[in-house]
């Protein structure tokens, strides 16, 4: 699905990030992990197509990412890219499912509000629909950023720190819904953590050294 | 969805500011547009009062109360001229037609002309119900007169000395109204019409009298500022105060007012270029209140300028999502300077209808102003100009934060936020 081949990320003089290799298949599940600083959040940046290596290249579903213009990657990404952010930064001024609807509309993709209700409903607040997200608690938030993160079916879903937040419960939850939406959309899955919570939900992993 | 959706969610979720700067931009166009209106309303005014007078033919003295006083009806008229030399101008080849004019009286402010019939046609006049005057003391009112002063046909009514209200009545010579002008649009409406005749025949009866009093009433109507020694407006003998003059030929223009400021005892004075001259006087006072007016639509811009650059702080993180969610750095510096131009639109549009509520309310309020008020329902070409500036503040509002979400560095904003 993902070959990384050779990548340095650098950061002015001194080296972020380094990667000789690495390659994920289709619909696979995997953790990022590394202590902190090792550049974990860096690595999925790359691989969305938010950062460009310094060296080497990112090819995603055949496609060399580093060769495309900076308004292809951006179109890339809408089409083939679901992000979690760390701090999920779901649009205040918008209702939950316009949320979801805005990640249609930035995608390219038709609205279609059906979808985005059936994402919500799949993640168990599809009765917060038309909430802002301000009255929402941190779990739900979470749910809605991993709807709106899936709701253009990409394949490759990212999640950078989804369980810094969440109390264990929450926590174990929330890496399950991650692999139950990657697995509905067909999705490589990979979530950057260093969370002990979760580690025995992804089958494979990729370690990160601290930053020399 | 889409980014006008957004942008107006932005717009919405900030209500304060939003209203406040949607109010000043408001306010900055509805005063420029009210005052396009009014001055092109009062133009128009002018122009149409004036706009089969040629020349104004009086007695030496100032041009412009020449032109105030017998065009307009705004100023007392300086002295008298003698009928003979008006006589003498009707032979002119250069002439269509002159109208000679006798002033001086007043009923309950409207001033008593005294005339012939050919002034209605310099103003477009005719007559509602009635007819012309064909006696003495005869007499016709404009469709104000009547209007507010309820006379009817065949209704007695005493002139009264002077232009101003408040003159002694001459209760010995009481006009009769014969006739009632339809409204025209123009001062034409607050006249009294009558023959010069009957001017000549109420002065006559009182000259006694009034030499007696001349000083005191003449000080009365000329008023500050006035230097003119007013003289009973037209007194014994063939005098009138002015004559109404229309060119036979464009040409006229040329030679005729010279000749006459030259070669007799009268001065000419053009309505054209005297009115010219009074706006240019007037122009100050309405560059000041577009200066203002101007003032608040660049307070209006910058109050944006502040609201959405203050909120680039919390926003960056929502760019940063737009950027991961596929939109391009065009796209997000697009949200921004559509959610200003949203505002800047509203504020012009709002303010423009403002604008000729304003002035709709004007006509309503001040009868005087009715006349002015007839331009609240028609658009002119300024107001485009209007709201194309309202426009430009709006995006020059928005400049500087759309250039920090072109900058925005995605990956970083993520990984501190």
């Amino acid at each position: 699905m993902f070959a990384l081949t050779g990548i340095e990320y650098r950061f002015g003089t001194t080296f972020a990030l380094r990667v000789p290799a690495w390659s994920a298949a289709p619909g696979e599940r995997w953790l990022l992990a590394g202590p902190s600083g090792s550049g974990k959040s860096t690595l999925l940046h790359l691989l969305a197509g938010l950062l460009r290596p310094s060296l080497g290249s990112v090819v995603v579903g055949g496609q060399n990412i580093t060769e495309l213009s900076d308004s292809a990657l951006d179109r890339w990404r809408g089409r083939h890219v679901g992000f979690v952010p760390q701090r999920l930064h779901l649009l205040a001024s918008l209702s939950v499912l316009d949320n979801l609807l805005l990640a249609q509309y930035l995608a390219g993709a038709p609205s279609d509000p059906t979808a985005a209700r059936a994402v919500l409903g799949a993640l168990a607040v599809g009765d917060l629909a038309l909430r802002m997200p301000v009255t929402l608690s941190q779990g739900q938030a979470q749910r809605v950023a991993i709807a709106r993160a899936a709701i253009n079916r990409p394949s490759l879903l990212l999640a950078d720190e989804p369980t810094a937040a969440l109390d264990d419960a929450n926590a174990r939850a929330a890496a399950g819904l991650l692999a139950a939406q990657a697995d509905a959309v067909g999705a490589t899955l990979v979530v950057a953590s260093h969370d002990g919570r979760i580690r025995d939900a992804f089958a494979r992993r990729y370690d990160l050294e601290a930053a020399a | 969805m889409n980014l006008v959706r957004v942008a107006y969610a932005y717009a919405r979720h900030s209500p304060l500011a939003t209203v406040l700067n949607l109010a000043l931009l408001t306010l900055g166009v509805a005063t420029i547009t009210l005052l396009l209106l009014l001055s092109d309303a009062l133009d128009e005014r002018l122009k149409r009062d004036a706009a089969a007078i040629d020349l104004v033919v009086g007695a030496k003295g100032s041009p412009l109360q020449l032109v105030l006083a017998g065009v307009y009806h705004v100023d007392v008229p300086p002295g008298n001229i003698p009928l003979a030399e008006v006589e003498k101008l009707r032979g002119n080849a250069l002439i269509r037609e002159v109208v000679p004019v006798a002033m001086g009286d007043s009923y309950r402010g409207f001033h008593i002309v005294g005339t012939e019939p050919g002034f209605l046609g310099l103003y477009g006049a005719r007559l509602a119900d009635g007819a012309l005057w064909s006696a003495p003391l005869e007499a016709v009112l404009g469709a104000e007169v009547a209007r507010r002063s309820g006379l009817a046909l065949g209704a007695q009514f005493a002139g009264s000395h002077g232009l101003a209200e408040g003159g002694e009545a001459h209760g010995d010579n009481p006009y009769r109204v014969v006739g009632i002008l339809a409204p025209s649009g123009t001062v034409i409406d607050r006249l009294v019409l009558t023959g010069v005749d009957s001017v000549w025949k109420v002065h006559q009866h009182e000259e006694k009298e009034e030499h007696a009093r001349e000083g005191a009433a003449g000080a009365d109507q000329a008023g500050a500022g006035n230097t003119h020694a007013e003289k009973p407006a037209v007194a014994s003998g063939r005098e009138v105060t002015m004559a109404l003059v229309r060119y036979a030929t464009p040409l006229a223009a040329a030679s005729l007012p010279r000749q006459i400021n030259s070669e007799s005892s009268l001065q000419s004075a053009s309505p054209a270029y005297e009115s010219a001259r009074l706006f240019t006087v007037f122009g100050v006072g309405t560059d000041v209140i577009r200066g203002f007016a101007l003032f608040l639509i660049a307070a209006a811009a910058l109050g944006m300028f502040i609201a959405l650059y203050q909120a680039m702080d919390a926003r960056q993180y929502d760019l940063a999502i737009m950027r991961t969610l596929g939109a391009s750095r065009g796209r997000v510096c697009g949200v921004l300077l559509l959610e200003s131009l949203l505002l800047a639109t509203a504020g012009a549009v709002l303010g423009v209808a403002l604008g000729h509520a304003f002035l709709a309310a004007i006509g309503a309020w001040l009868p005087a102003a009715a006349t002015l008020a007839t331009g609240a329902s028609k658009l002119l070409p300024g107001e485009l100009g209007v709201v194309i500036l309202a426009l430009a503040g709006g995006i020059l509002a928005a400049l500087l934060p759309a250039w920090r979400a072109y900058r925005l560095d995605v990956a970083a904003t993520l990984a501190k936020g």
